[in-house]
């Protein structure tokens, strides 16, 4: 069973919507059906530590927070049946239900889509859509956010530094340190500004220009059409329908 | 074919208000040469490479220009309004702009310019794997292009313009922060270019144009204060004291002094 | 897509402009890391959105959205991606109220900044509400379990919580994008489409 970038991309589309529309109990079911395919599916692994990392961390605090967020829920929004009381503080029957439901969404959802931008290169994902219509400019956008991304933390680091060596404010009373923003924030920007003008200049000067229709075609694209892109995709209508079949 | 470039009368402003970066600029480069335009910061060397690749006309909304400039057959009145690669290929000053950042490989970024000119693939990683082994590049293929040295990464550069086979090659300080070796290995690379492809380059302390450069031309507040070989530049670089910023006018006596007896006559 | 949609895409996201979207793209996905490093409890994450639709126009501005809420979702933050239509709403609305001029004055930008605050969190609330229950999973679930608790249905805890967070972290983003623009230097406002929406009609001419 292969999981190529267009049935990754129709199983995250029925994840997202059964996350929506789905019980909470399918919805933490579908959870441990996607913890368990990372270990078991070689295709769904995440690419290298980093994402590995983040996957776990991720999961964890959400699965921490969904709790602690389940039990002020049932706290202080005072619907339905008491379930305990403890020290003087009752538990509500609605607000653990509300707090459950919410929670198994989130959980759900994150786990799906950092199963898929975990596994797949953003790079074969968005070639992926570029063949399939997206306009080379957004893709184009995107690769060069990547490449920005990266590269700002030390960026900011290198201005952070200096300005604090300068004798900005950067510890000072909350006014002070809203108002030293500017002096980070300005010549992170106009350096930036510099440095894009000129990455314009150069896509320009290598052939780069608004008529063009630049496909990347040194990622190898998948053929959308399979057993499993299609088995995905009719289940995400199914569980668009969930609510009325559930009545 | 290499073409002839004649700039005839060129004055350029970036604001209609503002002061002209050239006034009544004229110059002609004869095809296949290869053309070192000297001087000192500010007096036009960028923006005269800017305009002939047409980025200048394209980008810089509020320039305001008069005169011809003349490339080969193609003449443009005022200047280019649109980029003119491939037939014009510019590197820019610093290689880490100009390399794109979102290819993973040497070779991949290479490929990058051909599929802006939607060359078919198997025409493309020909003609890439040519251009890398002509500029030393091909033991470096598979790196990625931003984890490799000063000098590699200018000649990656160079490798995403000349893949094109520009007829016309513009060279903005090629030499900056190349050690000795990158240097003489890029002039090399360039000097076998010579006679298929008209080159300007700019440099501004000489050091790096003598011995490749045919013609000198010194610029000054965006005119023309010299034009001729590197000989006749030593020999009228008296009468040009007026002419520059004392400190730049030391900067080429100091440089022609010392390399005179390599000066071809 | 229209023709003149199509032109307007083409205009703004030219050679020049492309790789500046990019950048205030990656600003909003990491302004967080300089108000961690501030200390400073606001968000500003539509720094870049309001950047762009002052210098590039309204189609760069909701592209950069849009994308940067897409990607804080692929870098481990899904629930942005279900906010697009929030930061579509902030990119058109700022790129309306920059072409009318509303970055020539701080006062303007900062009443731009809270009509845009208060926007915002109208727009965010029913999402907020009918996809999340409220519940995002950060500091502010207290303020609308608090707003619930005293009475309040969902969808107004949610709102109010906006309220009292939105205008404020809008109202400094539109200040900083006007203090920023302001100095950034000639030449450099000359490259943008959306340079005279800093500058005085006088000022270039």
């Amino acid at each position: 069973m292969h999981f190529r970038v267009p049935e990754k991309l129709a199983m995250t589309l029925c994840l997202l919507v059964t996350s929506l529309t789905g019980p909470p109990l399918l919805s933490l079911t579908l959870v441990a059906v996607v913890l368990l395919a990372r270990l078991i599916v070689p295709d769904l692994r995440s690419m290298n530590k980093i994402t590995a990392r983040r996957f776990r961390s991720v999961l964890a605090f959400l699965f921490c927070g969904a709790i602690v967020m389940t039990l002020l829920n049932g706290i202080l929004i005072r619907e339905g049946l008491i379930l305990f009381q403890w020290a003087g503080i009752s538990v509500y029957e609605s607000g653990i239900a509300f707090g459950i439901r919410t929670g198994a969404r989130l959980l759900l959802m994150t786990s799906a889509l950092l199963l898929l931008f975990g596994s797949t290169q953003l790079s074969g994902i968005t070639a992926f859509l570029n063949r399939m219509g997206l306009p080379a400019r957004i893709v184009m956008t995107i690769h060069l956010t990547v490449h920005f991304v990266a590269s700002m933390p030390s960026r900011i680091e290198r201005i952070y530094s200096a300005q604090e060596a300068r004798g900005a404010p950067v510890r000072a009373h909350l006014v002070s340190r809203i108002l030293s923003l500017t002096a980070v924030l300005s010549p992170l920007i106009l350096s930036s500004t510099v440095e894009s003008i000129e990455r314009g200049k150069a896509l320009e000067l290598r052939g780069y220009n608004s008529s063009s229709r630049w496909v990347d075609d040194t990622v190898q694209i998948d053929s959308p059409y399979s057993f499993l892109t299609v088995f995905f995709l009719f289940m995400s209508i199914i569980a668009l329908l969930l609510p009325w079949l559930l009545g | 074919m290499a073409p002839r470039i004649i700039i005839g009368n060129l004055t350029y402003r970036y604001f209609a208000a503002g002061s002209p970066v050239f006034s009544g600029f004229s110059l002609e480069v004869p095809p296949g040469s290869c053309c070192a335009l000297l001087g000192p910061t500010g007096s036009g060397k960028t923006t005269l490479l800017e305009i002939l690749s047409g980025v200048a006309g394209s980008q810089c909304k509020t320039s305001v220009a008069e005169g011809t400039i003349q490339i080969g057959e193609d003449r443009y009145q005022p200047i280019p309004q649109s980029t003119l690669f491939p037939n014009v290929g510019l590197v820019l000053q610093d290689p880490e702009v100009q390399i794109s950042g979102i290819r993973d490989t040497v070779t991949a970024e290479v490929e990058f310019t051909l599929e802006q000119l939607s060359v078919p693939a198997a025409e493309r990683q020909r003609r890439v794997s040519d251009v890398l082994a002509h500029l030393g590049l091909s033991p470096l293929a598979q790196r990625h292009p931003m984890e490799v040295s000063g000098g590699e990464r200018q000649r990656i550069a160079l490798a995403s313009i000349l893949v094109a086979t520009p007829s016309l090659l513009l060279l903005d300080e090629p030499a900056n922060a190349l050690d000795s070796r990158s240097q003489h290995l890029l002039k090399d690379i360039l000097r076998s270019r010579k006679g298929t492809t008209t080159i300007l380059l700019t440099d501004y302390s000489i050091d790096f144009a003598l011995g490749l450069a045919d013609l000198f031309v010194v610029l000054s507040d965006g005119r023309v204060v010299f034009q001729g070989t590197s000989s006749d530049l030593f020999r009228a670089l008296g009468s040009l004291q007026d002419h520059l910023p004392l400190e730049y006018w030391k900067l080429l006596q100091g440089r022609l002094s010392n390399t005179r007896v390599k000066v071809p006559s | 897509m229209s023709s003149r949609l199509r032109l307007q895409f083409d205009r703004e996201l030219d050679g020049a402009g492309l790789p500046f979207v990019a950048f205030c793209i990656a600003l909003n996905l990491t302004v967080g890391q300089i108000t961690a490093a501030l200390k400073i409890p606001l968000y500003l994450d539509s720094v870049g959105t309001v950047l762009a639709a002052v210098l590039c126009g309204p189609i760069s501005a909701i592209l950069a959205g849009a994308i940067s809420n897409i990607l804080a979702g692929a870098f481990g933050n899904p629930a942005m991606m279900f906010f697009v239509p929030v930061i579509v709403v902030i990119g058109a609305f700022s790129a309306f109220l920059a072409a009318r001029g509303w970055f020539r004055s701080w006062y303007l930008a900062a009443a731009g900044g809270i009509l845009q605050g208060v926007l915002a969190a109208a727009v965010s609330a029913p999402i907020a509400a009918f996809v999340f229950g409220g519940v995002m999973l950060a500091g502010t679930d207290i303020l609308v379990l608090f707003f619930r608790s005293v009475g309040n249905t969902l969808l107004q805890s949610v709102f109010y919580q906006g309220l009292s967070s939105d205008p404020v972290d809008k109202t400094v983003t539109y200040l900083l994008v006007y203090f920023i623009c302001r100095n950034l230097p000639l030449r450099l406002l000359q490259r943008f489409h959306g340079g005279n929406n800093i500058l005085k009609p006088h000022t270039v001419h």
